[in-house]
């Protein structure tokens, strides 16, 4: 298989751009001509189709969580650096958390997928009853992301993989769940009733009573203020568990200054 | 949609208006492209690096470098081929630097470097030795490819990217792209060929 005949040698290139839709129709016709009645040629297609789909049978690593997490800090980072908001601003998009899928609709109409397949090889029929193998298996597999297309579909068939993906409605912002867990943005700022004391302190503070800030400093509990002090503190903004805190924190001593500075 | 607005031939892109939403200030639309794209783009980026701990690491800068755009971004291209840009400009960096020569770390959980996992209470153990077996020959073969070849192979037929899109990516032209492909798929029949044997 490996010496490509002189009277194929003009097909070559060309085969493997019609296995990837990339031909024009009349060269796609072309090829199609000459593969009737070239079993060599047939058989090159047949092992290219093998090495493809072989490929999308290889498992796509998991995503640890640590890496989610050291992103999440990273991001952090680099949004306090620029002076970006924690939290979005705008309400988000109706959107998929799932596997974006491939778009055959970005290739030439090569009708490269409509080619009959030739003899198979002997080393593709282990490649090919292994996907379907690993396919039957791997979704049962914890913690795995899958495939390519990640919707289930056969290896190879990249039409299916987008209808089903076209199928699947869309999904809320994705929550905490099996498979890669998401980066951490939104802070969850929803804490137990804070205790008796930091409301009385707070009361005696020249701050207006309605103040969105003070109202958070007083929902918090005196352990996640005290961190919330100690980063602020610090200045170590990354390390903080409940980033809203401190940042209320600031607000709340920024509107103090301003208040001093009223009546100084 | 929020107000949220692109004017690009592939506004129509789901991952495309979610990076318009990030540029308009939607800062939960990074946490969900992240997880829609970060194992694709980890799973590329091994194959490239065959180093897991790089991968990893490139994964997160090229998400860094994502965000540091999203002001100027434009839809000019789906954004599959945005995202891959930037990944293959990081991992070619990577690739030409002495110390990127380590073995490759499977994030399998054996460890062993199959990267075909399967639950052997599910399928017979000839089967999962087997196509453990296969699936070690073809990311071995893989990994004989030239950098570029390997590119170009996987971005097309894996990640279903045109040749037009794979040549933006890589950075060349559109007639490279479907030489490179070509010449990956030959190459990997071949050495698979004389790898495998049932």
């Amino acid at each position: 298989m490996s010496v490509v005949s002189e009277r194929c040698l003009p097909f070559d290139e060309d085969l493997s751009a019609l296995l990837d839709g990339e031909l024009d129709a009349a060269r796609a016709a072309e090829l199609r001509a000459h593969l009737d009645g070239c079993a060599d040629c047939r058989a090159r297609l047949a092992a290219w189709r093998g090495v493809d789909a072989a490929l999308r049978g290889l498992v796509a690593p998991a995503v640890r969580p640590e890496l989610a997490a050291s992103m999440a800090a990273r991001l952090g980072a680099e949004r306090a650096a620029s002076g970006a908001p924690a939290q979005p601003q705008v309400q988000p998009l109706r959107r998929t958390p799932s596997r974006p899928a491939v778009d055959p609709s970005a290739r030439s109409a090569g009708g490269g997928r409509r080619v009959r397949r030739g003899a198979m090889p002997v080393w593709l029929g282990a490649l090919a009853a292994a996907a379907v193998l690993a396919f039957l298996v791997l979704p049962r597999v914890p913690e795995r992301t899958r495939l390519p297309g990640g919707q289930g579909a056969p290896p190879n068939d990249v039409a299916r993989r987008e209808s089903v993906a076209r199928q699947a409605p869309p999904l809320p912002v994705p929550q905490r769940g099996p498979g890669p867990a998401p980066i951490e943005i939104a802070r969850d700022v929803h804490k137990p009733p804070a205790p008796a004391k930091l409301g009385a302190a707070a009361a005696d503070s020249p701050l207006p009573s309605g103040d969105p800030a003070l109202a958070q400093l007083e929902a918090a509990s005196d352990e996640d203020l005290a961190l919330a002090i100690a980063v602020q503190d610090a200045g170590d903004v990354e390390s903080a568990d409940d980033l809203a805190l401190v940042e209320q924190l600031d607000q709340v001593e920024s509107l103090d200054e301003l208040d001093q500075a009223g009546h100084g | 949609m929020n107000g949220v607005t692109g004017t690009g031939v592939h506004a129509g892109d789901e991952d495309v208006q979610l990076m318009l939403a990030l540029r308009a200030g939607d800062e939960s639309a990074f946490d969900v492209l992240f997880q829609r794209w970060s194992a694709p783009l980890l799973r590329y980026l091994e194959r490239m690096l065959r180093d897991a701990a790089s991968a990893e690491e490139l994964v997160q800068e090229a998400f860094l470098r994502l965000y540091r755009a999203r002001e100027r971004y434009q839809p000019d291209a789906r954004f599959s081929t945005w995202l891959f840009t930037i990944a293959n400009r990081l991992a070619l960096n990577e690739l030409r630097r002495p110390r990127h020569r380590s073995p490759h770390q499977s994030t399998d959980d054996d460890g062993d470097g199959a990267p075909l996992v399967l639950a052997a209470e599910q399928a017979g153990v000839d089967d999962v030795v087997n196509a453990r077996r296969v699936g070690k020959s073809v990311e071995q073969a893989l990994g004989t490819l030239p950098e570029r070849q390997r590119a170009a192979l996987w971005l097309t037929a894996v990640e279903g990217l045109s040749y037009a899109e794979v040549a933006v990516s890589l950075e060349t032209t559109e007639k490279s792209v479907k030489a490179l492909v070509h010449r990956a798929r030959a190459a990997l029949a071949e050495r698979l060929a004389g790898d495998v044997e049932v």
